[in-house]
């Protein structure tokens, strides 16, 4: 039964400005076809931002494959054509942008930048970082990402507009 | 009436399996997350099963197995253990990207009251719900249980792996 109606006050996300950091230059809207072979093409082998792979990268204390740490950030939007093709047709059906880390070991490092987080935030992120793919099937190059932490890590992290 | 639940489309036994190959799992990088999320990954590719929430002005909220289930199994133990000692303060975050709402429940003598955030534009109407703690407790479990047999009959490998029977332990 219901005991009260309306909408809660509910604190939207903190935005928080990070430097940007030129990695790939995408720029505008391109075909879902094309950035699934970009996608795959960066899932292979680094962007410039770390040295990509297997979970190497610039910060050897940073692994993106780590589920304890980074909780379902890359296996469901992480880099790579699978997760691309997932993320189309979550879309799809649901009506809502989905977004796509393009560098997953850059993106880990980038996350680790942020420090200790309480609440869920919303951050800019270097242009080429990421993208969002749209209900229509188009993908556009994000801008930022919202981050939302856990006790012990990250629970999900993925870019938006 | 918040309500929240798996079903099949065909009879459990009747659905068909693509192979699947169950990976290494490390112990510095996993925990039992990363094989519910494998689970509901075959859960979703069956196409035969059905992650269902109701509530709050919505009847058929916008989930799936594939990126809202695992992140709702992963919650469950720690809530299930909470009922059990009559604790009945606890929050279930629907995390997900275009999703992004917490259900926060408060425990009232024999009642609990529920209460939906959301982070994005959709707005819950009503924002707050009352219902009897043996309802919720019946909710759970029954969710936690179907979980479990649904993965035991889909997936027995992973259903019995160390790192998921420790998760779902309650």
């Amino acid at each position: 039964m219901a005991v009260g109606s309306g909408t809660l006050a509910y604190a939207p996300p903190i935005v928080v400005s990070v430097p940007a950091v030129n990695v790939s230059g995408v720029a505008g809207a391109i075909s879902a076809e094309q950035m699934m072979q970009l996608s795959m093409m960066q899932s292979g082998g680094g962007s410039g931002y770390s040295s990509g792979g297997g979970g190497g990268g610039n910060n050897p204390t940073t692994n993106w494959k780590s589920v304890k740490k980074y909780g379902h950030t890359f296996s469901r939007h992480g880099s790579g054509q699978k997760v691309t093709k997932s993320l189309l047709d979550r879309a799809r059906s649901t009506g809502n942008n989905q977004g796509q880390w393009l560098d997953n070991q850059g993106a880990a490092e980038f996350l680790d930048s942020l420090g200790d987080i309480k609440e869920p935030i919303t951050v800019s992120i270097p242009e080429g970082l990421g993208q969002v793919i749209t209900p229509t099937g188009e993908i556009i190059p994000a801008t930022k990402a919202i981050v939302v932490p856990s006790a012990t890590g990250i629970k999900t992290a993925y870019p938006i507009l | 009436m918040f309500d929240i639940k798996l079903e099949t489309t065909i009879h459990l036994k009747d659905i068909k399996l693509n192979k699947y190959d169950v990976k290494e799992y490390d112990d510095e990088l996993d925990d039992g997350r990363s094989v519910i999320a494998d689970i509901c990954e075959i859960f979703a590719d069956t196409e035969k099963i059905q992650f269902i929430v109701s509530g709050f002005g919505d009847i058929r909220w916008p989930v799936d197995c594939r990126f809202d289930l695992p992140i709702i199994i992963e919650q469950l133990p720690e809530i299930i253990i909470k009922m059990k000692n009559d604790d009945f303060n606890f929050s279930l975050d629907f995390y997900e990207q275009g999703i992004e709402r917490e259900v926060i429940f408060k425990g009232d003598k024999n009642n609990v009251i529920l209460k939906c955030l959301s982070r994005n534009s959709w707005i819950p109407e009503p924002s707050k719900i009352v219902m009897e703690k043996g309802e919720i407790y019946k909710i759970f479990n029954k969710l936690y249980e179907d979980f479990l047999y649904y993965s035991e009959i889909l997936c027995n490998e992973l259903a019995n792996h160390y790192l998921f029977k420790e998760w779902m332990n309650i």
